[in-house]
């Protein structure tokens, strides 16, 4: 015996609209972060098109939910990215380059803190900027990549030992660099 | 201080988290930012796709039994609604997000590292009763106010419940069992069986030390004493999160407590989950808001029975009402080592 009672179409509608409306904002945020403009749009499009699918898990964990999709998505189309990349370098006759997903590579070769963020082991990068641009508590941070937040503990506290030498000497963040 | 984060995991120090937010290559969008065309037309066409209820789960290694049938239910209510039923306070209409309700403290001396010292003697004479399986037994029960400060003003809270137990390898490997707690909703559950290394212990199983000086390196190590004495707390919080210690390191754990800049007996208590203890605190604004952080230890084996961390003067832009509990965790008895990964 189910207790509960499912939500009629018109809730579930306003439930989804709802979600939509307070987070868009932050998910295409998120996947700017991390893809060039076109894929971030795909990506936010995507992210809440699970969410509709599986919405009771949407609005049950709320944005880090979101964020975990969107990571998802991100990966799908860098994916598809390098497989369109594979084909034109074989179709030119030529090896593909890199992708240019990453807008924060770009920052990469100007400053050494990006830098130094860039060069982190994947795990630690991605819960480092969860924490410090998506404005994640710890457990929120772990539950988007999918790991225990002791493991995200550690995984940071590792990031923040990589790091620490940059903090020691003055910042070389000119002001004129840092703001886009 | 502005405040960003209040998480008592706060690990990123502020000098590390402004240089990151420095080269973050897009700002925090505004709360009331309207949605733009393209968004618009997102929205439209998703809502034109009939909706799937259920569907095959997307996470690589996650293993979920028993969600059949997953309800949709309550669901815009559910953020707000969680929020004001949890803590037993009903604040119907209230703009303030409810919190659970402040445990009572029975005044019981002052003189913390004396307690301290004096269950840790008593602790050391106990047998050990940690067991001696492959696996660590730890679980635990949860409340955290969830919250996101943004850049502006907007705030948003939201509370949630969960019920965790670990079992954990010395390779890291183990399962991840969480429960969340939602009132008038079937509970979820994250059942996950995690290869080496998922479970990430910050120290090896059975390394902490019984030796003051070598187990205050032992929990130094992740977490720096540039922090502040309450990362000592963490730390032992951290500990008592990833296995169990024996009662020689529990002794050892107390004294590290004694050795605490600043720690005050808070007094006896009755735990949440019913246990009588004794309770140590520490305030800090480590955080960036003030908080008062306390430990309640179990005056008879020197075991950590459970923690709660509180705002005492301001919140911030947190919409709670000081004081109020922000997080708790509660430890639960049964703590061992075993050799399945059953309850």
């Amino acid at each position: 015996v189910d207790p509960l009672p499912a939500l009629t179409s018109d809730a579930r509608e306003r439930a989804f609209v709802t979600l939509y409306e307070r987070h868009y904002a932050a998910v295409l945020a998120y996947a700017r972060r991390r893809a060039a403009e076109p894929v971030a749009r795909d990506v936010a499009a995507e992210t809440f098109l699970v969410a509709w699918r599986r919405l009771d898990d949407a609005l049950a964990r709320g944005l880090p939910w979101l964020y975990r999709t969107a990571a998802l998505q991100l990966r799908n189309a860098e994916r598809a990215h390098q497989r369109q990349q594979r084909t034109a370098g074989r179709l030119a006759g030529l090896a593909a380059g890199p992708p240019q997903l990453d807008p924060a590579a770009e920052y990469a070769e100007r400053q050494s803190i990006a830098e130094a963020l860039a060069q982190l082991p994947h795990g630690e990068r991605e819960l480092m900027r969860l924490v410090v641009w998506e404005q994640l508590d710890l457990r929120s941070a772990a539950a988007v990549v999918g790991c225990s937040p002791g493991a995200a503990a550690v995984r940071l506290h590792r990031a923040r030992r990589r790091l620490r030498p940059l903090l020691r000497s003055p910042l070389p963040l000119p002001d004129a660099e840092v703001t886009p | 201080v502005k405040p960003r984060l209040i998480s008592p995991y706060t690990v990123v120090p502020p000098a590390l988290r402004e240089a990151i937010d420095a080269v973050n290559p897009v700002p925090a969008p505004r709360p009331d930012e309207p949605l733009d065309e393209r968004a618009r037309d997102d929205l439209a066409r998703i809502l034109a796709t009939t909706p799937v209820t259920e569907g095959p789960e997307r996470e690589v290694r996650a293993h979920r039994p028993g969600r059949r049938g997953l309800a949709v239910a309550m669901a815009t209510l559910l953020a707000v609604a969680v929020s004001f039923l949890i803590g037993g306070h009903r604040q119907t209409g209230s703009a303030y997000a409810a919190t659970p309700p402040i445990l009572t403290y029975t005044p019981a001396g002052t003189d913390a590292p004396g307690v301290l010292r004096e269950i840790a003697a008593r602790t050391a004479a106990l047998p050990d009763t940690t067991g001696g399986g492959t696996y660590a037994f730890v679980a635990t029960r949860d409340w955290d106010l969830f919250s996101r400060i943004d850049n502006d003003e907007r705030v948003t809270s939201e509370v949630v419940e969960r019920r965790t137990s670990t079992w954990t390898a010395s390779d890291g490997s183990g399962r991840l069992l969480r429960r969340y707690r939602v009132p008038w909703q079937r509970t979820h559950v994250d059942d996950e069986t995690l290869p080496a290394g998922g479970l990430g212990l910050m120290w090896p199983l059975r390394s902490l030390s019984a030796d003051d000086e070598k187990l205050a390196r032992q929990l130094g190590e992740g977490h720096p004493a540039e922090n502040g004495p309450a990362e000592r707390l963490v730390a032992v919080k951290d500990a008592y999160r990833q296995m169990p210690l024996p009662p020689a390191v529990r002794a050892a754990v107390l004294r590290y407590l004694a050795d605490t800049p600043g720690i005050t007996l808070a007094g006896r208590v009755t735990d949440r989950a019913g246990r009588a203890g004794i309770a140590v605190a520490l305030d800090s604004d480590y955080s960036g808001l003030p908080t008062r952080y306390t430990l309640i230890l179990d005056p008879g084996d020197g075991r950590l029975l459970g923690s709660e961390d509180m705002l005492t003067t301001t919140a911030g832009k947190l919409n709670v009402r000081v004081p109020c509990v922000i997080g708790y965790t509660v430890y639960l008895d049964g703590s061992r080592y075993t050799d399945t990964t059953e309850e």
